[in-house]
């Protein structure tokens, strides 16, 4: 493990594929995007779309968005501290619990899609904005990332966590739901972010090793184009960090 | 034959009557012997303050006799004063002053008792000779029987001490001896444990500063392109969705 501390990452902007090949979901219909588009190619789906479906103002993002009271009374306070643990770790991400009941046939991905980008007092921190939905009405919950921390999510992983989560609320043990979550969101950022350093470094090693003269361009701002799209791609196999750490990182998480 | 029978009767019939001839007197119910206030009233009542004092707080007895009786035949001085001392002694250690008035003899002093083997061969001699030396000074008779049972008791006071002194500092050091290896032992033990005690918290120490320093904190994420999409300006929607699980009753 390289030093974590007050690391700085690197001031250049990488391209998201360099750190994730997971696919863009439309949110209405499910079907995969090839390409980052403004309305989905299956169902014409848009954020527009969306604002006709919920003609009410979103709220703000707060840790806990309760509308229709639905969690236990003080439950912000009892999670406040992990949450703080979290935001020490990983200032860059802020987290929200919304918990509505939707009308039946509501869709809580529109939903989730919807409040994560007309909540109000939104700027750049909106995207490592980490917006975790549930629907009681409908028994669902989803997890919707902003588009910078977007990258850096590992669906399997993530799932697993909010799976859990999902088993303690069914129980009513909100408390510990919500905390074991922020434990997990925890292990997971450090995973996500050790993955992330190692893919750029490796990235950086590449650039910097000779390029063949044939395959030199000739203008400098291709050239910078060109190893944006031969940026490595991850794969499985170089994943430094195992795939089933989530529990067990959670466990040692709390005990420290 | 009967002539030798006869005269060993006749020496035996002499002892007898020289044996005979020694009455002693009641003793003492204090430290003087004085019926005839010989001493004079004054000496005699320091002499008991002192040698009673002597006797309750050190166990010495030290008796100053004025024999008045006359010595016995073919006794001597020295001792009438052993018998003296082996008859009335009241303590294993005891020393006794004798003086017979109006005669030829000097005060005489002589000492006894089953303490007197705790000493060494010569040592109470010894004492008892510096004790007469000093006694003898005095001018008068009296002043010096008196002075010979002040000192004599003075000196076998001091015998005393130092001998317990030394019994205890050899049995101190007798202790310390045996104890020695034992308490030098558990010493070790005690520093090695210590020793180990501290090792441990130093090594716990510098774990919790490792792993404080290994513990990630304020990590940076690299920046990317975002895939916007959809109209979405902040998100692209959620990845994933769970279903609550069926509630157990």
């Amino acid at each position: 493990m390289s030093d974590a501390t007050n690391t700085k990452s690197s001031p250049r902007k990488y391209s998201a594929r360099a750190f994730t090949r997971a696919p863009m979901v439309c949110p209405h219909c499910q079907s995969k995007l090839e390409q980052p588009e403004d309305t989905c190619g299956h169902c014409d789906f848009d954020l527009s779309q969306c604002t006709k479906a919920f003609p009410f103002v979103a709220p703000p993002l707060a840790l806990i968005i309760d509308p229709a009271q639905l969690l236990p009374e003080g439950i912000e306070k009892e999670i406040r501290q992990t949450y703080q643990k979290v935001r020490k770790r990983a200032r860059q991400v802020e987290l929200s619990f919304c918990f509505v009941c939707l009308q039946a046939g509501v869709s809580i991905e529109e939903f989730a899609f919807w409040l994560h980008n007309t909540a109000p007092g939104a700027d750049k921190a909106r995207a490592w904005h980490l917006l975790v939905v549930g629907d009681l009405t409908s028994g669902r919950l989803t997890l919707t990332t902003g588009y910078a921390l977007e990258p850096f999510i590992k669906p399997e992983t993530w799932e697993a966590a909010l799976q859990e989560l999902a088993a303690c609320i069914a129980d009513d043990q909100w408390k510990e739901g919500l905390n074991g979550f922020l434990v997990d969101v925890r292990v997971l950022l450090t995973d996500a972010w050790q993955t992330a350093e190692w893919r750029r470094q490796k990235n950086h090693r590449r650039r910097e090793a000779p390029i063949p003269s044939s395959d030199q361009p000739k203008n400098g701002d291709k050239a910078q184009e060109s190893a944006e799209k031969e940026s490595p791609e991850p794969t499985d196999e170089e994943d430094p960090v195992s795939k089933d750490r989530g529990r067990t990182q959670r466990e040692s998480a709390t005990s420290s | 034959m009967m002539m030798r029978l006869l005269l060993m009767l006749s020496l035996l019939a002499h002892t007898l009557a020289v044996g005979q001839a020694i009455e002693f007197p009641y003793p003492p119910t204090g430290q003087v012997l004085d019926a005839g206030s010989w001493l004079g009233d004054e000496r005699r009542s320091r002499l008991e303050g002192a040698l009673g004092r002597y006797r309750k707080s050190y166990q010495i007895d030290v008796m100053v006799v004025v024999w008045e009786r006359g010595l016995p035949p073919e006794t001597s001085l020295e001792e009438l004063a052993e018998r003296v001392g082996e008859t009335w002694a009241r303590e294993p250690l005891w020393v006794v002053i004798l003086h017979i008035p109006d005669s030829l003899h000097r005060p005489t002093a002589v000492y006894g008792g089953s303490d007197t083997k705790k000493f060494q061969e010569e040592v109470p001699a010894v004492a008892l000779h510096s004790a007469v030396l000093r006694g003898m000074k005095e001018r008068t008779t009296r002043a010096q029987v008196e002075a010979l049972g002040l000192e004599a008791g003075e000196e076998f006071v001091f015998l005393k001490n130092r001998r317990e002194f030394e019994h205890k500092e050899h049995l101190a050091h007798q202790q310390q001896q045996l104890q020695g290896p034992e308490g030098r032992h558990q010493s070790m033990i005690f520093r090695a444990v210590i020793a180990t005690l501290l090792a441990l918290v130093a090594v716990g120490v510098v774990a919790l500063l490792y792993l404080r320093r290994r513990r990630p904190s304020d990590l940076q994420f690299p920046e990317t392109r975002w895939r916007r999409r959809l109209g979405g300006k902040w998100s692209g929607g959620g990845q994933f969705v769970v279903a609550l699980p069926p509630k157990i009753s």
